[in-house]
């Protein structure tokens, strides 16, 4: 097990640490509006920063940590949350509430449709990929993830073909991926949801080591590996599932920061659970402080953002770590 | 003549002009008036289907804002000739919708009753406007428009969402953004502070108040204190930039100035 021998770097997540204040700090000091302290203090507009730096940080440690199960799990450099259709059938899910003008629930109407349309795609897809034994091949459930996210996909663009003018403009919206929030439970479920998730993806991150080697060496090493895969499995999907609720399709962090974070603290989970999490949500909230003050007051959507600022990002650590390699 | 109508403002025009036995076709959303229900539908807001359109064989087409222009080269190599009142995408200010007025009239042949609309439209916006003459810029109510919620959205300068509010004896606190719709930072809105907000929106009236009200940051804002909250007026009277924007104006000005004396 040659990966767990990773040089080992304390000070590392005192920077990630460091870096997700800092990143805090410019977030809550930054705005579409121009204005003194005082008056940011009194008219309340500190609170919608904080709410969402806040919900920026929860759907980025979200998705990294998302992607790191999901690639753990179906040993597979290009899994991310998306990819056994998660936020396609989140995307059909919140479609529908808008393109048919269910507004049964109110304001919980589109985030819950959306939560209720990832889970059960990731049910389907594992009832889809069992066999008559009752095991789950990593490799089928891959499949049929990705086929289902295609027939999904093909949904989601059949309904927004028929959306009506005035309601395209909100699907769009959401596909592209949203971080204004509006209420205070709506963002502490998903937190809720998100910090769950990661205390149980630290406290179990010696078995995402075990799973990453493979099945039967998991299973030598002692590892119950079916039972494993269904919590984290479920666990990555009500990440998924939460951070797609609230902020609809942001792409792109799931599965670039894993790989970026695995880059500086090596592929052992016990370490890169937690920078991931820090990491996602440093990346994010930085990405969405560009998306309000680029062109403020008008607002890029998160999406474009975190593929235009992450993808040059990514792509200079990569040329940084193969330099380093040939040395 | 056959007429097909692409947008609900263009119908509305039609029938002021006394065209509504020519049309054979509209849009969906084409709610008014009553009359317009029973012309068969071709299409919805924005997407019409080319083979529908043709089967009616129109002579004259008139559309507001086509989002595929393509469509009127296959419209005018069948006979029919074709006319976008807004080919920039969205209509800017009264004149704009006086000068689509003028067009339809044109091209209908109902130039001189296009005329008198307009005339009639303009007198009674002059009738507004001299209420207002004594009005000094801080007495004017500061509007915030809010179009979408999800994403936020208003309506800047250069939209005739613009050109109502300040007609309606307002000041829109997003004039200071250049084109048309922008979505815009919840926050900024805060920041207006602005005295009325007007939900475009809103599922039955009175309803938009509550969801203001619980919105993080909303409960400072002046207008949400105060509840002045316009959520029902008739959406089709503020935002459709046809006949009855006048309406629109008139209604929007008695609740932001109930106390000022009707002409």
């Amino acid at each position: 097990m040659t990966f767990l021998r990773h040089k080992s770097r304390p000070y590392i997540f005192a920077l990630f640490a460091l870096a997700l204040a800092a990143a805090c700090l410019i977030s809550l000091l930054s705005g579409a509006a121009h204005l003194p302290w005082s008056e940011i203090w009194s008219k309340g507009i500190f609170w919608l920063r904080l709410a969402r730096t806040s919900i920026a940080a929860v759907a980025g440690a979200g998705l990294s940590v998302a992607g790191v199960v999901f690639q753990s799990l179906l040993r597979n450099p290009l899994a991310e949350p998306y990819v056994l259709g998660v936020t396609a059938g989140a995307g059909v899910g919140a479609a529908l509430a808008i393109v048919l003008g269910i507004t049964a629930a109110g304001l919980w109407t589109v985030p819950g449709m959306a939560f209720a349309g990832a889970l059960a795609t990731i049910v389907l897809a594992r009832a889809l990929a069992r066999t008559p034994s009752g095991s789950v091949p990593v490799e089928t459930l891959l499949l049929a993830g990705v086929t289902l996210s295609a027939v999904l996909n093909s949904l989601l663009m059949f309904l927004v073909s028929i959306a009506p003018s005035d309601k395209l403009h909100g699907v769009v919206w959401w596909l592209l991926g949203n971080l204004q929030i509006t209420d205070w439970r709506l963002l502490e479920i998903a937190a809720a949801v998100v910090f769950a998730g990661l205390a149980v993806c630290i406290v179990f991150a010696r078995d995402l080591n075990l799973m990453a080697l493979g099945e039967e060496p998991a299973a030598h090493l002692g590892l119950d590996v079916e039972r494993s895969r269904r919590t984290f499995l479920l666990v990555a999907s009500l990440m998924t599932g939460a951070t797609v609720a609230t902020s609809g399709l942001i792409g792109f962090v799931g599965l670039i920061v894993p790989h970026a974070v695995r880059m500086l603290v090596g592929p052992d989970h016990r370490r890169l659970v937690p920078a991931t999490a820090l990491a996602g949500a440093t990346f994010l909230i930085l990405a969405d402080c560009l998306a309000r003050t680029l062109l403020a007051p008008i607002e890029i959507p998160i999406g474009v953002v975190t593929a235009l600022a992450g993808g040059p990002l990514f792509l200079m650590l990569l040329r940084r770590r193969k330099a380093e390699a040939w040395r | 003549m056959r007429i097909i109508s692409l947008a609900p403002n263009v119908t509305e025009i039609l029938f002021a002009l006394g065209l509504g036995d020519s049309i054979v076709g509209v849009t969906d959303r084409c709610n008014y008036p009553s009359a317009a229900a029973r012309i068969e539908r071709v299409s919805g807001f924005g997407t019409p289907n080319v083979e529908t359109l043709l089967s009616l064989s129109p002579t004259l087409v008139v559309a507001s804002g086509l989002a595929r222009p393509e469509l009127a080269d296959v419209l005018r190599q069948s006979g029919a000739r074709v006319l976008d009142v807004q080919p920039s995408g969205f209509i800017s200010d009264f004149p704009a919708m006086f000068e689509a007025v003028r067009q339809i009239g044109a091209a209908t042949g109902r130039g001189d009753e296009a005329a008198k609309l307009i005339a009639t439209m303009q007198g009674e916006l002059n009738a507004i406007a001299s209420r207002f003459t004594h009005l000094e810029e801080p007495q004017r109510p500061r509007v915030f428009v809010e179009i979408e919620d999800s994403p936020l959205m208003t309506s800047g300068a250069g939209s005739f969402i613009d050109d109502l509010i300040h007609r309606g004896g307002g000041r829109n606190v997003a004039h200071e953004i250049e084109g048309g719709y922008p979505r815009i930072d919840p926050e900024k809105v805060v920041a207006w502070n602005p005295d009325v907000i007007i939900v475009a929106h809103a599922d039955r009236p009175g309803e938009a108040v509550e969801r203001l009200t619980k919105r993080i940051g909303w409960a400072e804002i002046a207008a949400v204190r105060n509840r002045r909250i316009i959520d029902d007026i008739d959406a089709d009277l503020l935002f459709r930039p046809g006949p009855r924007l006048v309406e629109g104006v008139k209604a929007l000005a008695e609740r932001l100035h109930p106390s000022l004396p009707t002409p």
